[in-house]
């Protein structure tokens, strides 16, 4: 009986790892499908509009893509610590020395901002105008024509401003990328309540890619 | 759009020279009219100075840096003032020091200014992590190349 449940059990796990490699799998797959829209473009705005469960995998997958390439980028996160994304990020193979981060989530001693090895602490996400400036230098200190700004995210900015001055704060960014001219990826959550804006905000971007 | 703001250019220049020209026939000393232009000059630095501080952030390093900037434009123009008020007024004497303590505060809160730019040019700063990114690329180049051949 303890043979058979110890079998079952060690199935059951070697399932699970299966289902997830396979979902991981097609979830890239359909990740390369999309990217394939940015194909051949050195410069664009992207609006990434993500459901909650496929957050990460995307933020990850399309990381990975771009890392790929050989392409240097800004990576600025709102939502999860540095230290969390770049673990997770070396565990997945991406090569995180092409990437300055900026993170906005982690809350430094004083509020100050504090920088550390490729990574520039602001203090708190509230503070677009010290976002905007370390994005401005870190994208036009990047050595590359290729370079890239991934924008993690949009709905966490919209917990701390106001949708009038996020889409203000897009509005800026989504300009800014096209004078840096870098391949610009501002990821969203999937939500019913940010329709309005999301749709106000396409205007600027140059493509929608729903994962 | 173009002609307009070339008329304005022009209103702008016209108010500019008739406002030079009534300091001029006004003060009748040059030092004095001079004073009265700097100040002009420096109150416009002061509102440009303001409305940059009200756009950006709260709590933002620059937003700290434009406050400290203001203060270092407020001391200069209370010495321009003070010292285009005792040319005008014929002060003497003891009356004339507080327009070195003004110059005095301004030239210390330019240095703490200076500072902060220091410091903001630190932290903003990614030149290291730019020559590293560099320094990757060149490699992965180096070894792609190899792999070929």
């Amino acid at each position: 009986m303890g043979y058979k449940n110890f079998m079952l059990r060690a199935i059951m796990a070697i399932a699970k790892v299966l289902y997830n490699k396979i979902y991981f799998m097609l979830e890239m797959r359909s990740l390369k499908e999309e990217f394939k829209k940015l194909k051949g473009l050195d410069e664009y705005v992207a609006l990434v509009t993500v459901d909650a469960k496929n957050y990460a995998k995307t933020n990850l997958g399309i990381i990975k893509q771009l890392t790929k390439e050989q392409t240097p980028g800004v990576y600025v996160t709102l939502s999860k610590p540095y230290e969390t994304i770049f673990e997770t990020m070396q565990k997945k193979g991406i090569d995180t020395r092409l990437i300055i981060f900026i993170d906005a989530v982690t809350k430094t001693a004083g509020g100050e901002l504090r920088k550390e090895e490729n990574c520039l602490y602001i203090g708190s996400p509230e503070r677009l105008s010290d976002i905007s400036i370390a994005m401005d230098q870190a994208v036009t200190a990047l050595p590359s024509a290729k370079r890239f700004l991934f924008f993690d995210s949009l709905s966490i900015l919209l917990i701390y401003s106001q949708p009038k001055t996020v889409a203000r704060f897009i509005h800026f960014l989504a300009g800014k990328m096209r004078v840096w001219k870098v391949k610009g990826i501002i990821i969203s959550l999937r939500r019913e309540k940010d329709d309005a804006l999301i749709k106000e905000l396409m205007q600027f971007c140059d493509v929608k890619l729903e994962f | 759009m173009k002609i307009k703001t070339f008329i304005g250019a022009i209103f702008w220049l016209a108010a500019i020279t008739a406002s030079l020209v009534a300091i001029f026939r006004i003060t009748a000393n040059i030092e004095i009219a001079i004073g009265f232009i700097t100040i002009s000059f420096g109150i416009l630095a002061i509102i440009w100075t303001s409305i940059a501080i009200k756009s950006l952030s709260p709590g933002s390093s620059l937003r700290g840096y434009a406050k400290t900037f203001l203060f270092c434009l407020i001391f200069i123009i209370l010495f321009s003032s003070w010292h285009a008020l005792g040319k005008m007024l014929g002060w003497e004497g003891s009356i004339i020091f507080p327009e070195y303590v003004f110059i005095a505060i301004a030239y210390l809160i330019f240095a703490a200014a200076a500072y902060r730019i220091w410091h903001i040019g630190k932290e903003f700063g990614f030149r290291e992590q730019a020559a590293q990114i560099k320094r990757v690329i060149k490699e992965k180049k180096r070894r792609g190349k190899r792999k070929k051949s």
